[in-house]
């Protein structure tokens, strides 16, 4: 049984998260955020109970799907839906979006495009910690679908091979992309794979915020003493792969049905079965809306950034020029 | 000179030797790679490095070339300085994703210019009938992602200061190697101010044409040079070794003043460097050119096993001097 502050805190942060995710879609429908994102409504519990088990310096990979992360890990409201909107001010400075917000500084890795891309980097920052004692995990988020990438198994390998305190984060949401998960996995399970690499495996109810601070907290001493651990998090999402997925490929009623064990909602029950007060719960979703609306609003308003600012960044001939020419010939004549 | 290299060193010694001293320096340094810890490396350049820094730094990675390159990646941003092998070039192609979307993104994606302290050393060439999969040079397609710096040296010093630059450099930095080249010794001409990252070494002077050149084909340029001047034409050959960047004040300083100018590379020919030198020659020296730039490389097949087609699949001395005498005629 999880404490009930720390319940009631991973509520209200699960609750924050799902607002943004919600204000988000709608600022993709107004034309006000391009491309697409990719939300995570009804996988909050594993972010927020990845983060409420781990430390601090703990360090988290996250995918294209990572907006719940990064919040979950502290960034500000307003530094995330700033990147959104692609300003200067955002987490990336606005190179990103929505498919890579991070900042170190944070202990959120940019996300990853490319599923499963972001697995050796997670490896790679454990070996760091492991080799210069830094005493810090890294929790490497993946999907069912990064489960077919044949790099998560040079990695799962790899880790085992050095020891490395690593915690493969996996989110089981059912579907790699828009196929059901049935067609593409024919292992009985995703953990059976990673414990055949000599990985220590664990299964966690993802829609249960309580069960997976327990993981967390547990995968986190084990990586840290012993060696890398493979969490399977059952999930689902509510919302589609990406905004203006026509979702086709599953019905109502099964959506209808992983609703009954919405993270927030089970949250909340669980709350109030212990004393908590519902208007105080409620006053925690009302709060939610209102940092939300008012954090996007102060976020649109920011400067977009311009090539002088990625100055440092560009290693073209591009620097110092606006708009940039196309000729190729900087002003430093550098090539 | 330096105090380390001498005319007794091999380009394999003077990777060596930077590997060691670079780890000496700091203790950051790791390596990573295949056979490289208990094997001393399939070329034998990391010999003794195992016994004297330990398997925690050096490390026999698996066959797994997007694992280990990748991890080079998380390690260079939480703190340490990885050094990667890359048995082949061909290889590197498998772990392309992590070269090209992750490593060469990372800055970009942060949106901040952090320091990416990651060296991967690739060797690659034709090396005698090793056949179309362990010869591909790849150096150009790291051109077209440009946070990478593209290093390469050859000869003894230029190897040991322009590997040990590169492992110092707190960017990306692919640094190429060719195996034919490894037992190599004797020193080309250069100082420590010329053997840095961003900068190309005279290795002969001439006033008729310049020969721009990197790697295997820097030898072959000189013996070029040697048959030219016998027909009273002066090459002056210069070895690029910083890929990118450029070094555009030697090329350009050079190119002003001989007007004719032929790149080889032992790439293929399509896509090469040379196309990408020769046409930026176009565009801020056309006034001082007395013809087009000319570049010759690699045929761009896979190079097959056949000694009969291998031996001229890449730019021989004969075609060098053949360019330099259509370079001269025109």
């Amino acid at each position: 049984m999880v404490a009930k502050t720390m319940l009631e805190r991973a509520f209200e942060s699960m609750t924050h998260i799902r607002e943004f995710e919600e204000h988000s879609l709608r600022m993709v429908m107004r034309g006000k955020i391009r491309g697409a994102v990719h939300l995570g409504v009804g996988q909050e519990a594993c972010a927020v109970g990845a983060r409420f088990g781990l430390e601090d310096d703990d360090v988290v990979l996250a995918t294209y799907r990572g907006h719940s992360y990064a919040l979950a890990w502290g960034m500000p409201l307003t530094r995330a839906a700033a990147e959104l909107f692609g300003r200067r001010d955002g987490s990336n400075g606005g190179l990103g979006g929505s498919k890579h917000i991070g900042s170190l500084d944070h202990g959120v890795a940019p996300g990853n495009a490319i599923v499963a891309g972001h697995v050796p980097t997670a490896c790679g920052m454990a070996l760091a910690s492991k080799v210069k004692e830094q005493n810090r995990v890294i929790l490497c988020v993946l999907g069912d679908g990064a489960m077919n990438q044949g790099v998560v198994y040079e990695c799962l390998n790899l880790a085992a091979i050095w020891s490395l305190p690593i915690i493969f984060w996996c989110e089981n949401n059912q579907y790699a992309e828009m196929t059901p998960i049935a067609d593409v996995i024919a292992s009985e399970s995703l953990a059976q794979r990673a414990e055949a690499f000599g990985v220590t495996v664990m299964m966690s109810d993802g829609m249960d915020v309580g069960d997976v601070i327990n993981a967390s907290e547990r995968s986190r001493a084990i990586a840290l003493t012993e060696g890398p651990v493979f969490v399977e998090l059952e999930t689902y999402r509510f919302s589609g792969h990406m905004s203006g997925d026509p979702e086709s490929y599953r019905n109502e009623s099964e959506i209808e049905e992983w609703r009954t064990r919405d993270p927030i909602r089970q949250a909340r029950l669980q709350l109030e079965n212990s004393g908590q007060d519902p208007a105080e719960l409620d006053a925690i979703g009302t709060r939610a809306t209102e940092r939300v609306i008012e954090a996007f609003d102060r976020a649109e308003e920011g400067t977009p950034p311009s090539w002088t600012d990625v100055e440092s960044l560009v290693r073209t001939s591009l620097v110092g020029e606006e708009p940039p020419r196309r000729l190729g010939i900087g002003r430093t004549g550098s090539e | 000179m330096n105090e380390v290299t001498d005319d007794s060193t091999t380009i394999r010694d003077a990777v060596r030797l930077a590997l060691r001293d670079a780890m000496l320096a700091d203790d950051d340094v790791i390596l990573m790679g295949e056979d490289i810890g208990e094997f001393e490396g399939v070329f034998k350049t990391s010999r003794g490095l195992l016994s004297q820094f330990g398997e925690a730094r050096v490390r026999d990675t698996p066959i797994s070339e997007a694992g280990f390159v990748g991890m080079a990646l998380g390690a260079s941003v939480a703190g340490l300085r990885p050094v990667v092998e890359v048995m082949f070039g061909d290889f590197a192609l498998v772990s392309a994703d992590q070269l090209f979307n992750q490593i060469a993104k990372m800055r970009w994606m942060m949106g901040r210019d952090i320091p990416v302290p990651i060296t991967v050393r690739i060797q690659q060439g034709i090396a005698g009938g090793s056949g179309p999969q362990h010869t591909q040079s790849v150096e150009s397609l790291f051109g077209h992602f440009s946070d990478w710096e593209i290093v390469t040296a050859s000869s003894a010093e230029s190897a040991y200061q322009l590997l040990l630059a590169a492992i110092e450099s707190d960017n990306p930095t692919a640094f190429f190697e060719a195996r034919s080249m490894y037992g190599r010794k004797g020193n080309h001409r250069g100082t420590s101010e010329t053997h840095q990252i961003g900068r190309a070494s005279v290795i002969a002077e001439g006033s008729d044409v310049t020969l721009l050149s990197y790697l295997t084909m820097v030898d072959v340029c000189l013996d070029a040079r040697a048959e030219l001047v016998s027909q009273d034409i002066e090459c002056e050959v210069i070895d690029l070794q910083s890929l990118r960047p450029l070094d555009w004040q030697t090329i350009g300083e050079s190119v002003a003043r001989t007007g004719r100018c032929l790149v080889v590379h032992e790439a293929p020919r399509f896509m090469g460097f040379g196309a990408e030198i020769a046409a930026s020659l176009h565009e801020r020296y056309s006034q001082q050119l007395r013809s087009p730039v000319m570049r010759i490389g690699g045929l761009g097949t896979p190079v097959p096993y056949a000694e009969s087609l291998e031996e001229s699949w890449r730019p021989r001395v004969q075609d060098v001097c053949d360019a330099v005498f259509r370079l001269a005629r025109s």
